[in-house]
């Protein structure tokens, strides 16, 4: 989709790297060790891409933590994993050996923190170095199928032809584990060109 | 005219519209509050003013950092100013966060306990408030207890039988018991304590979170009356409980020692194999004086027989092992054992510049008395001598049997030619001394060869050829004597 | 430092925009300053092999080598070059390391204050 200029794209992804590294810091300091994550790759695509996408990147089952957002920018963002390996995850964020095969109310529980500090980081620096503001939710966890995935990302609720999805690829690494996940901000396109003017006036102080 | 559908719909709106929500949220089994762009309570349901202790009028207009001053973490304290200002939803989980806010709970014991919550932290769209919902999820940290601690004993008990099919160390595997115990009773100590071959004492085997001094102090805790916790179980072949070892009497003796380790009671549960044969103890010392309740129970039950299988099959190697190293008429080394002992013998004496001496014994006359007097006879007569033998010899010496009669003696270190005639010559006397079987006197003699390293040969075959030689020296020169395989000696 | 001979500055970042704000903050700092970008640490070694540099602000998070993999070859090719890591992670272990190899670690996006005080060895 080339609704953003190369810059306006460049400049995304490094407020995308700005939150993702704090949110790095406020995880590693809730589990006193080192946490790196890095963002290599940020598109944005349209519903039907999204869909094409969702069923040919990611396995067929998901773990994942939603969260809505309102403001300049308003929609449903979430954090998504590999089923397993978000237990994984959780389990190397409090320093435990890996349990069950099913994941427990209070690991759900600290996924959806994990994503919460994740998302709610990467929404707020957007908004703050934009000097915008924005508004999120409390997060839920979830696990779903991939098919059901855009049901749970309301994607298939709105007007494909209003809704843009900002797909950003995520690796973590923490303690013994290395993990990759996704983050998915599906924007509501009515909201989007207040984004975009965001981006722009930024900018054009810039260039 | 209204459908059905309709109908219901218009009184619930109707219903709805009629609840009183202020009631609705006292009435919730769970912490309801509404804070303020200043982070101050506007509202809190009867569940807070309860789990506080304050009444709601005490609450009203203050925040949460005024109302527990210093005792809200930088986390949760930021988390409330990033909902009330920032308006960002957050989420402060319980295995992230274990200190949230400080609310207590009368137990089902009347104790007050801490409260295990978590926290909901959401902005109003509707307005400028934020509601804060504390759940209290003591239930779900409880069952999450429990499936990790069975997960734990589940994954142990694998491990056992993996180190059964693998052959992994033993200490290893008692090691991990102990730690197992440790992690799912809290605050206390493990140690597994084996019971000596005299049946009669124990020893601490494994004990990896006490001090070594531990170890050795409990070393030889004897049976009898008035013994200690562990001896007790072992006695009653049950779980013994010494609630609190400060007012046990039998415990006093010890009492600067448990002082120094921080133990304040003891729990005994025996190592019991089959056909009932104990085997040890499973100690489990808690820091502070309890009593175990069912689970600690049941946990020290299956532990003791994990412990019990690990011991039996350690047993089961090291007899196997034993086997495969001794002579089984005798238990003396067999000949792969004397090439390891020499070989042993051999690198250390050449480090450290010892003499030491081998000595080939061929006893004369035993054939004949297998074919008189029947092999059981002879079988018998090779116990009694072999026991004679080792009994001239010092406890770091090897006797060992090669072959039909023939054994081989290796002195670990000699000083002297004259020391080395010395045992040869209680040897010969031992061997010849009448053998009482019955009716039946049997008597032998022995021809006895010695070679001295480095003297007679730097390795082992140099060395157990030239003691085989003077063996047969002695034989020509009229048996029942010894004969050195150097000049020096063969004046004798 | 006379105002006469300029400080050349490497700026090594993957995005082109964070190295533009870089910019804007370092004009305002009014030193007399010769600015130098890199996108990569690859670039970073390209434009080093032609170009001298007295300082450099690296990014640590970059698709191919990270910045602390960059300063490390600097370290050892260039020691007179003064480093400072760049970056939004500012977790203590990160500038640990960052303050093994004997870089400044300044927090991303840093404050004028902040770089004008490294530049200036003030720190």
């Amino acid at each position: 989709m080339d609704l953003f200029s190369p810059d306006e794209h460049d400049l995304i992804v490094e407020l995308m790297n700005l939150g993702v590294g704090r949110a790095a810091h406020a995880l590693s300091q809730l589990v006193n060790d080192e946490v790196l994550l890095s963002v290599p790759r940020l598109e944005f695509i349209s519903v039907p891409e999204a869909q094409e996408a969702f069923r040919k990147d990611l396995p067929p089952f998901l773990a994942g933590v939603l969260q809505d957002f309102e403001g300049f920018i308003s929609g449903r963002a979430a954090l998504l994993f590999p089923e397993a390996r978000s237990l994984e995850l959780v389990n190397a964020m409090i320093g435990e050996e890996l349990s069950a095969d099913e994941i427990t109310e209070l690991e759900q529980e600290t996924l959806a923190e994990l994503g919460n500090i994740l998302l709610n980081h990467c929404l707020a620096t957007l908004a703050n170095q934009l000097k915008q503001q924005v508004k999120t939710d409390i997060p839920r966890a979830f696990n779903s199928s991939v098919s059901e995935l855009p049901c749970n990302l309301n994607l298939s609720a709105n007007d494909p032809n209003n809704t843009l999805v900002m797909l950003v690829q995520i690796d973590f690494s923490l303690r013994h584990s290395a993990l990759r996940g996704y983050l998915a901000f599906v924007i509501d396109l009515q909201s989007a060109d207040s984004f975009l003017l965001a981006l722009r006036e930024y900018l054009a102080e810039l260039l | 005219m209204l459908n059905s559908s309709d109908a219901i719909a218009t009184s619930l709106d109707d219903i709805l519209d009629n609840i009183d929500c202020t009631e609705l949220l006292h009435s919730l089994d769970g912490g309801v509050l509404l804070l303020d762009r200043q982070c101050r309570i506007v509202f809190c349901n009867r569940w807070i003013a309860q789990h506080i202790g304050l009444p709601e009028k005490d609450l009203l207009g203050r925040t949460l950092a005024q109302l527990f001053p210093g005792m809200l973490t930088p986390a949760l304290q930021s988390a409330i100013e990033d909902a009330c200002l920032n308006r960002m939803g957050r989420l402060l989980s319980y295995q992230l966060h274990k200190r949230l806010l400080p609310l207590k709970q009368r137990t089902a014991k009347g104790e007050l306990g801490a409260l295990h919550q978590s926290i909901l932290l959401r902005p109003l769209t509707q307005s400028e408030l934020t509601l804060v919902q504390v759940q209290d999820i003591t239930n779900a940290v409880k069952r999450e207890q429990h499936l990790r601690a069975s997960e734990r004993v589940l994954r142990l008990e694998r491990k056992v039988l993996e180190s059964i099919a693998t052959g992994d160390n033993m200490e290893d595997v008692l090691a991990e018991i102990c730690y197992t115990i440790e992690r799912l009773i809290p605050n206390s100590n493990s140690a597994i304590l084996l019971l000596n071959e005299d049946g009669k004492s124990l020893s601490v085997r494994s004990a990896p979170s006490l001090p070594a001094q531990f170890l050795h102090r409990q070393r030889g805790l004897s049976m009898g009356p008035g013994g200690t916790t562990c001896i007790q179980s072992i006695q009653h072949r049950a779980l013994v409980v010494s609630p609190n070892l400060m007012e046990d009497e039998a415990w006093q003796p010890l009492i600067e020692e448990i002082k120094r380790t921080n133990i304040s009671a003891c729990w005994a549960q025996p190592i019991i194999a089959a056909y009932e044969e104990p085997l040890g103890v499973l100690a489990c010392y808690p820091q502070q004086p309890a009593q175990p309740n069912e689970t600690d129970k049941l946990l020290l039950q299956r532990m003791s027989n994990l412990a019990a299988i690990t011991l039996e099959r350690h047993k089961r190697i090291e007899r196997i092992r034993f086997l495969a190293m001794h002579d089984p008429l005798t238990g003396l080394p067999n000949r792969s054992l004397l090439n390891e002992l020499l070989g042993r013998n051999l690198r250390r004496a050449c480090r450290e510049g010892n003499k030491f001496a081998l000595m080939f014994i061929d006893l004369d006359g035993f054939k004949e008395i297998n074919d008189q007097h029947g092999h059981d006879a002879g079988d018998d007569l090779l116990s009694i001598l072999s026991g004679r033998m080792t009994d001239q010899l010092r406890g770091t010496d090897t006797c060992a049997r090669i072959g039909g009669d023939e054994f081989v003696v290796m002195l670990e270190t000699v000083q002297s030619v004259q020391a080395i005639e010395s045992v040869a010559q209680k040897i010969l006397t031992a061997m010849s001394t009448p053998v009482q079987r019955g009716q039946m006197q049997l008597q032998v003699s022995a021809s006895i060869g010695v070679a001295i390293y480095p003297e007679d040969g730097m390795s082992a075959d140099a060395l157990l050829t030239q003691a085989d030689d003077a063996m047969y020296k002695a034989k020509s020169a009229g048996k029942n004597c010894w004969q050195s395989a150097s000049d020096l000696g063969s004046e004798q | 430092m006379t105002d006469s001979t300029p400080l050349n500055i490497l700026l090594v970042d993957d995005s082109r925009i964070a190295r533009l704000t870089m910019k804007h903050m370092l004009q305002s700092l009014e030193m007399s300053l010769n600015l130098l970008e890199a996108g990569s640490a690859d670039e970073a070694e390209t434009v080093l092999s032609t170009e001298h540099a007295d300082i450099a602000l690296i990014d640590f998070n970059m698709p191919g080598r990270d910045g602390l993999e960059l300063a490390a070859v600097i370290t050892e090719r260039y020691p007179h070059i003064r480093m400072a890591l760049v970056t939004a992670n500012i977790q203590d272990a990160l500038a640990q390391r960052a303050r093994d190899l004997g870089m400044e670690f300044l927090p991303k996006p840093a404050s004028v204050e902040q770089l004008g005080a490294f530049i200036r060895q003030d720190t």
